[in-house]
């Protein structure tokens, strides 16, 4: 079937005109599994179909060089297991983690965007490549709750040092002294977050209003907030700071490191 | 017995227009069970959104019906429910007015994709980039989703009628 789309929606709001384009949409090859186990299956080179399971279990399975058209990970109210699978390759752009547990499962030169791991779990992953607009959460969110009797996704033993990150975060308690974190100007790792903040907000209560004091405020609403929501240790990207210049944050990291 | 007929329990985490409630005859009113709860005040029943989509007292739901309810259900949660959805980033952009709208219905859309998948799993598409929201493969049938205010722009925009696009109270 064909899916209105449209070049540029600011020109078609402009314009008013109607859709100037259609896209083929083909969902014959969609793949969707339910209730299976499956040992050294594999998936690689998946592209222009969307990929789904429910309540699986994958072991060595390989999902490397896939381009889906989107990709649930754990769809359902069930979790979904991946034991030493591969995605390497993979360039995943729409991705649903739901109850996804993945344990000692290599990420290799992947492109990963729009991974929102509310109840997703990783344990002794292996990542490299890049890694956008995405957050990993410690506790179980949202409508998740009603589904897992665990509280706290468990998240330790990966291994992030090779993979850049452009806007990600991690929030609700993720202990990151249990993972190796990439390194470098673009990256913010604040151990004890709670009271450098505290500190640093102090600091410029106590001086006269100024620029650089309203950029401080601004700038400490974010992290201030993530500590409070039971984040110990902090790791931000500098892409992640949309609203200020980069040389106010890079003044604002400067005092803070 | 609690006039949703067997129908099964009722679910608190969701909340949807009482009028629309009203009109289906499938809803009881409830007090708020949190702030987040204000909006409507009205509880939907479980069903309605989940198992085999159908409607209490027969009558299969829609595509339309099934996004509408679950945006505006997953909408009524709040802010601080939808920032989960939002990269660090994004929710940044909340406290600029020019660009809060646009996030929110940014997080309104993914918040509804991993309601559907999690309620309807591998009923529907979503598809992120431009184009139309929602494919239900089910029935070959794409959604829009959209504000109110922008239910005409995307109509035209799209060359569809209302029975295409699926709205959310911003």
């Amino acid at each position: 079937m064909l899916r209105p789309t449209s070049p540029d929606e600011t020109i078609m709001f402009a314009t008013g005109a109607k859709s100037k384009g259609y896209a083929m949409v083909d969902t014959s090859r969609d793949i969707f599994l339910r209730h299976e186990h499956q040992v050294a299956v594999s998936y690689a080179g998946l592209r222009h179909a969307s990929f789904g399971a429910l309540g699986c279990t994958f072991e060595g399975c390989d999902f490397s060089n896939m381009r889906p058209d989107s990709i649930s990970f754990a769809s359902g109210r069930e979790p979904t297991q991946y034991r030493q699978c591969r995605f390497d390759g993979s360039r995943f752009k729409k991705v649903i983690a739901g109850q996804a547990r993945f344990e000692k499962c290599t990420f290799l030169d992947v492109d990963i965007r729009g991974l929102f791991a509310h109840s997703a779990e990783f344990i002794d992953c292996v990542f490299s490549g890049v890694l956008r607009t995405s957050v990993f959460f410690g506790r179980v969110f949202g409508n998740d709750q009603k589904d897992v009797p665990r509280t706290v996704n468990e998240f330790r033993g990966n291994d992030f040092s090779a993979m850049k990150f452009i806007d990600v975060g991690f929030r609700q308690g993720i202990d990151l002294s249990l993972q190796r974190l990439p390194e470098g100007d673009g990256y913010l790792y604040l151990r004890n977050a709670g009271q450098k903040l505290a500190s640093f907000r102090q600091k410029y209560t106590q001086q006269p209003p100024s620029k650089r004091r309203q950029e401080v405020f601004e700038f400490l609403k974010r992290p201030e907030e993530e500590v409070r929501d039971g984040q110990v240790d902090l790791f931000m990207c500098k892409d992640s700071e949309p609203l200020l210049s980069r040389d106010a944050v890079d003044a604002i990291w400067d005092e803070l490191r | 017995m609690n006039g949703l007929g067997n129908a099964g329990t009722v679910d608190r985490g969701y909340v949807v227009d009482p009028i629309l409630c009203t009109k289906l005859g499938i809803c009881t009113p409830q007090a708020p069970q949190s702030l987040g709860d204000t909006v409507g005040n009205y509880v939907l029943v479980a069903s309605l959104i989940t198992g085999a989509g159908e409607l209490v007292g027969g009558g299969e739901l829609t595509a339309k019906q099934i996004i509408e309810n679950v945006s505006r259900a997953e909408r009524a949660q709040g802010l601080q429910y939808l920032k989960g959805f939002l990269s660090p980033a994004e929710a940044r952009l909340l406290s600029n007015p020019k660009m809060a709208a646009l996030t929110i219905g940014k997080a309104v859309h993914r918040a509804t994709a991993r309601a559907l998948d999690r309620l309807y799993p591998g009923r529907f598409k979503y598809f992120e980039t431009r184009g139309m929201d929602f494919l239900d493969k089910t029935k070959n049938k794409l959604i829009e989703l959209a504000t109110e205010a922008q239910k005409a722009y995307k109509m035209r925009k799209y060359g569809v009628g209302p029975e295409d696009v699926a709205t959310y109270i911003p």
